[in-house]
C-alpha cells in the first residue's frame, strides 16, 4: 500500500514538473534558466508546430516543428531573438564598428551593392533598393540563421518603405511561414546537420520547413513555389499536399523516444564549422593559393574555438572584440575580450594570459607603431601584395554550394587586404587597420548631389532588350563572365533619361558615369561611388608570420613595400576601360614622398646603426676613462689633505 | 597635459629664470673678468666642428620637443631630419670630447681655480670649472642619448624595454638642453656680452 502511494506521489510530482516545463512558451510564463552546470544538457524535446500542436511522427498533416515553441520552452525566445546575428532590422540597436554588409548582385544589369538593416555609413538601407523583407530573405536567407527579416511583418516600418503604394512585392509570408531563428545552425552537434538544406528550402520558399530540413529528424519533400497564394499547410492532409507538390514532412520515428520526444544533438558552444558556414573567406584570382595550402587562424590552429572569443549570454548579443565595442555597450568586462584584453591584460581586473594567450615581446618594435597601428594590421588577414587580391566570402558569393556559377570571377568583387586609415572607437585616435573593399556598382537617378539608387528590377524593366547577356568575346569565355559594357551602359543610360525621374546615372569603378550626348559617357567623382571597407581580424597569422617580426623592418619600410605602396583596383562588374587603381597610402592617408625618404634611410640602416654603435661606445670610452681619473684625482687630493691635516 | 611636458615647460621656464636672474646678480662682474682674462681661442677647424655640433642640437632640440611639447609624437618628415641631424651631433661631439678631454684635462681638483692659487682665474686653463663640468655632462648626457635610441633599433628589448629606453632618451634629452642653456649662457658671458 506504502509503495503504491509513493509511486502515486512521485508520478505526481513528475507531471507537474512536464507540465511546468510544457506551459513555459506559454503566454506571460518565463522558461525556465538554463543550467548552471558545463556539462552538455541532452536535449530530449517534445516537439510543437507553430500553432502551439504537438508534432509526432505519425500526424496528418506533419508540420515541420517551430523553434519558437519547441525550443522556447526552455530558453526564452524573444531574449535569443534579439542578438546580434537577428536584430539588424532593428532601428533602435546601435550598428557598432561597420562590418561586411550584404551585397546585392545582378550581372544582367552590372550591380553591385552594399546593403544593410544597420546604419553603416557607405551601405544603402534595403528598402531603397526595393527589398522588402521578403525579397531580403529570398535574397540573402541562405546565409541567415533566421529571424530578423524572417519574422517580420508587412507592416513593419522598414518593410512597408520598400513597396511603394498599390505597389505588391510578391510576399507570400501566409502560405511559406516565418524564417523563425534556427538554433541548430549554431548549436548542432550532429555532424549530420546540414546547413546546405537552409538554402535549398529557402529558394523554394518553404520558410517554415527550415530548420526542419536542416536536422536530420526529418525530410521535406515539395515547395511552397508550387502552390497557390490561398494555401494554407495546416488544412490539408500530407496526401493532399503531396497531390500538389506542396512539402510534405516525413519524421524518421527512431528519433522520436517512448514520450514522443525527439533527440536534439545540442551544444553549447558551437564548433567552428558552424561559424564557416556563413563565415568563410576564399582567396581567388591570380597567385592566390588553394585552400590546402593556407592555414587556419592560429587560434583555432591552437585549439580555441570561435566561440571562446565570440560569447554571448542568453541575450546572444554576440561580442565582437573589436576595441571600443566595450565602450560602444557600455560594458567594460567587454575590453578583456579584445586582442589587448587576452594578450596584454585589459580591461577591469583582467590580466593577460587569458585561455593561454602568450604576452608579446615586440622586440625591437618602437611603441609609435602601436599607436599608429591596430593588433590586426601586422598580425590578421593576408600578408599585403603588390596588388590587393580578391577575396570571396560566404555571405557575397555563397562559397559553401557547389556550382559552374561559383567560378573565381563571380561578382561581388572584393579586394583584400586594404590597409585603410580608421578610427580606434576605444579613444577615438586613427589607426591603420586591415579591410576588405568593395567598390560600387549600380544605376542611380543623380539629384543635386545625391544618387538615390535603382533597383536591378526597375533597371531590367525600362532596359530588357538592352541588358542581354551577350556571348563573351573571345578569350573570356573560359571566366565565364560577359561584363557589362560601355554600349549597354549608354543605351541603357538614354532608356532610363526617356522615363520621368532625375538624371539616371551608372556608378561603378569609383567613378559617376552620366549621358553626355547621345554617344558619350561622361565621369566623375562622387562620394556614391566611394568604396565600402570593413574591418578584417581574421585569420590571424601565428607571430613569426607578422608584419616586421625579427627585425623585418622593411616589410613594410621599403621602396615599393606592398603596406605602402600596394595597389587596389577599383573592380566592378561591368567593362568601363582599365579599372583605376589606387595606392594603400592613399586609403592611409599618408604622404607618398615622406614614406620613400622615410623607406630609403633603412636602406643604409645597418651602416647607421654601426657607425652609431661605434660612436657611442667610444663616447663612453672617454667618459669612462676620465671619469675613473678624476675618481684617482680625487683620491689623491682626499690623501694629500689627510696627510696634511 | 602629460608629465613630461610640464616638466620640460617648468624646467626650461625654470632654467631661463635662474640664468637671467644670476645675469642680474652677478653677470656684469663677469663679463668684465672675462675681458681681461688670457684666452686661448679655438682653431678655425675647431670652430668649425663646433658650430656643427651645436647647430645640430639645436635641429635636434626643435625637432624632438616641438611634437613633445604639444603632446604628440615625433614621426614624420620632423623624425627623418631627427635621425639625419643625430649622426652629426654624436660624431661632431665625440670628436670635439676627444680633442678636448685630453687637451683640457678636467682637472677639477687639481686646477688652480680650485686650489685657490694666488692670480689664477676661471679661464687660466682655457676652460672655466663650469664650462668643464657642462663639457663632461655633455659628453656624459650624449652618450646616453645615443646608445639608448641604438639599442632601441635591434632586436633585444620589448615594449616595457623600449618605453623605459625612451624615456630615458628624453629626459637625458631635456637634461642636454639645460646644459646646453648654460653653456651658452657661459659662452655668452666669456664673450662679454653684458658689456
Amino acid at each position: 500500500m506504502r509503495n503504491v502511494i509513493a509511486t502515486a506521489a512521485l508520478a505526481a510530482l513528475g507531471l507537474l514538473l512536464s507540465a511546468s516545463t510544457a506551459g513555459a512558451a506559454e503566454e506571460g510564463q518565463q522558461p525556465p534558466g538554463e543550467p548552471a552546470s558545463r556539462s552538455t544538457h541532452v536535449h530530449h524535446v517534445v516537439l510543437q508546430d507553430t500553432e502551439g500542436n504537438k508534432i509526432t511522427p505519425s500526424s496528418d498533416p506533419t508540420m515541420p516543428f517551430s523553434t519558437r515553441l519547441s525550443c522556447g520552452k526552455c530558453h526564452d525566445y524573444k531574449t535569443v531573438g534579439s542578438g546580434w546575428h537577428f536584430n539588424a532590422p532593428d532601428p533602435n540597436v546601435a550598428p557598432g564598428r561597420p562590418a561586411q554588409p550584404w551585397i546585392l548582385v545582378n550581372r544582367r544589369t552590372g550591380t553591385q551593392l552594399p546593403v544593410s538593416y544597420r546604419p553603416w555609413p557607405g551601405t544603402y538601407r534595403p528598402a531603397d533598393v526595393g527589398l522588402t523583407p521578403w525579397k531580403f530573405v529570398l535574397t540573402f536567407g541562405r546565409h541567415m540563421p533566421g529571424g530578423g527579416p524572417g519574422e517580420m511583418t508587412d507592416d513593419d516600418p522598414q518593410s512597408a518603405s520598400a513597396v511603394s503604394p498599390g505597389e505588391a512585392d510578391g510576399s507570400r509570408w501566409l502560405v511559406s511561414g516565418k524564417l523563425e531563428v534556427n538554433c541548430q545552425a549554431c548549436h548542432s552537434g550532429d555532424p549530420a546537420h546540414d546547413q546546405v538544406q537552409w538554402l535549398l528550402a529557402i529558394s523554394e520558399q518553404n520558410f517554415m520547413w527550415a530548420p526542419l530540413a536542416t536536422t536530420t529528424l526529418g525530410s521535406v519533400r515539395g515547395s511552397v513555389r508550387r502552390v497557390p497564394d490561398t494555401y494554407d499547410p495546416f488544412m490539408e492532409s500530407n496526401q493532399q499536399a503531396a497531390s500538389k507538390g506542396a512539402p510534405v514532412v516525413t519524421y524518421d520515428a527512431a528519433k522520436f523516444d517512448a514520450d514522443g520526444r525527439a533527440y536534439f544533438n545540442t551544444v553549447h558552444k558551437p564548433a567552428p564549422a558552424r561559424c564557416y558556414f556563413c563565415h568563410t573567406n576564399h582567396r581567388v584570382g591570380p597567385g592566390a593559393p588553394e585552400k590546402w595550402e593556407t592555414d587556419e587562424d592560429v587560434h583555432l590552429a591552437a585549439g580555441l574555438t570561435c566561440a571562446d572569443c565570440h560569447r554571448n549570454g542568453l541575450d546572444h548579443q554576440i561580442t565582437r572584440n573589436y576595441e571600443g565595442e566595450a565602450e560602444a555597450r557600455g560594458k567594460p568586462e567587454l575590453a578583456a575580450l579584445t586582442c589587448r584584453g587576452c594578450h596584454l591584460g585589459d580591461g577591469p581586473e583582467a590580466s593577460s594570459g587569458r585561455l593561454g594567450a602568450p604576452r608579446p615581446r615586440h622586440v625591437g618594435i618602437p611603441t609609435l607603431h602601436f599607436e599608429k597601428l591596430s593588433c590586426t594590421a601586422c598580425h590578421s588577414g593576408p600578408a599585403p601584395r603588390d596588388r590587393a587580391g580578391r577575396v570571396q566570402t560566404s555571405r557575397a558569393h555563397a562559397i559553401e554550394f557547389h556550382g559552374e556559377h561559383r567560378g573565381d570571377d563571380a561578382p561581388p568583387y572584393i579586394a583584400e587586404p586594404v590597409f585603410v586609415k580608421q578610427v580606434n572607437a576605444r579613444d577615438g585616435h586613427e589607426e591603420i587597420a586591415p579591410h576588405r573593399m568593395i567598390w560600387p556598382a549600380f544605376w542611380g537617378r543623380l539629384k543635386g548631389d545625391a544618387v538615390t539608387p535603382l533597383s536591378p528590377d526597375a533597371v531590367i524593366n525600362v532596359a530588357e532588350k538592352i541588358l542581354v547577356t551577350k556571348p563573351a568575346p573571345e578569350g573570356e569565355a573560359a571566366k565565364g563572365i560577359t561584363l557589362l559594357s560601355r554600349e549597354q551602359i549608354l543605351e541603357t543610360l538614354k532608356a532610363l533619361a526617356a522615363g520621368t525621374g532625375a538624371e539616371p546615372v551608372y556608378v561603378g569603378g569609383g567613378k559617376v558615369h552620366r549621358l553626355a550626348g547621345d554617344t558619350q559617357l561622361t565621369s566623375a567623382d562622387h562620394p556614391a561611388a566611394r568604396p565600402y571597407s570593413w574591418p578584417i581580424a581574421h585569420d590571424v597569422r601565428p607571430a613569426t608570420q607578422a608584419l616586421g617580426y625579427g627585425g623585418r623592418c622593411t616589410d613594410c619600410h621599403a621602396r615599393k613595400s606592398p603596406f605602402f605602396f600596394g595597389e587596389v583596383a577599383a573592380d566592378v562588374p561591368a567593362d568601363l576601360g582599365k579599372p583605376e587603381t589606387l595606392a594603400m597610402h592613399h586609403f592611409e592617408k599618408l604622404d607618398p614622398t615622406a614614406l620613400t625618404v622615410w623607406a630609403l634611410t633603412f636602406e643604409f640602416r645597418p651602416v647607421f646603426k654601426a657607425m652609431l654603435f661605434t660612436v657611442g661606445g667610444l663616447m663612453a670610452a672617454i667618459v669612462i676613462l676620465y671619469a675613473f681619473r678624476a675618481l684617482a684625482a680625487i683620491l689623491r687630493w682626499a690623501g694629500a689633505r689627510s696627510a696634511r691635516g | 597635459m602629460t608629465t613630461f611636458q610640464t616638466i620640460t615647460i617648468l624646467a626650461g621656464g625654470g632654467a631661463a629664470a635662474v640664468l637671467s636672474l644670476h645675469f642680474l646678480v652677478a653677470g656684469r662682474r663677469l663679463c668684465r673678468e672675462a675681458k681681461a682674462a688670457p684666452r686661448r681661442p679655438l682653431g678655425r677647424w675647431q670652430r668649425l666642428l663646433y658650430a656643427a655640433t651645436i647647430l645640430s642640437l639645436l635641429v635636434l632640440v626643435f625637432t624632438g620637443f616641438w611634437p613633445a611639447v604639444r603632446g604628440e609624437p615625433l614621426r614624420g618628415w620632423l623624425l627623418m631630419i631627427h635621425n639625419s641631424a643625430a649622426p652629426a651631433f654624436a660624431i661632431g661631439l665625440l670628436v670635439l670630447a676627444f680633442l678636448w678631454a685630453e687637451r683640457r684635462p678636467a682637472r677639477l681638483v687639481e686646477s688652480p681655480v680650485a686650489t685657490g692659487a694666488p692670480g689664477a682665474t676661471a679661464s687660466a686653463t682655457g676652460f672655466g670649472r663650469g664650462q668643464r663640468l657642462i663639457f663632461w655632462a655633455a659628453a656624459l648626457l650624449a652618450t646616453v642619448l645615443v646608445l639608448t635610441m641604438m639599442f632601441s633599433m635591434v632586436q633585444i628589448f620589448g615594449t616595457p624595454g623600449q618605453e623605459l629606453l625612451f624615456e630615458i632618451h628624453r629626459y637625458s634629452a631635456l637634461a642636454m638642453v639645460l646644459v646646453a642653456m648654460v653653456h651658452g649662457y657661459l659662452v655668452a658671458l666669456a664673450r662679454g656680452l653684458g658689456r
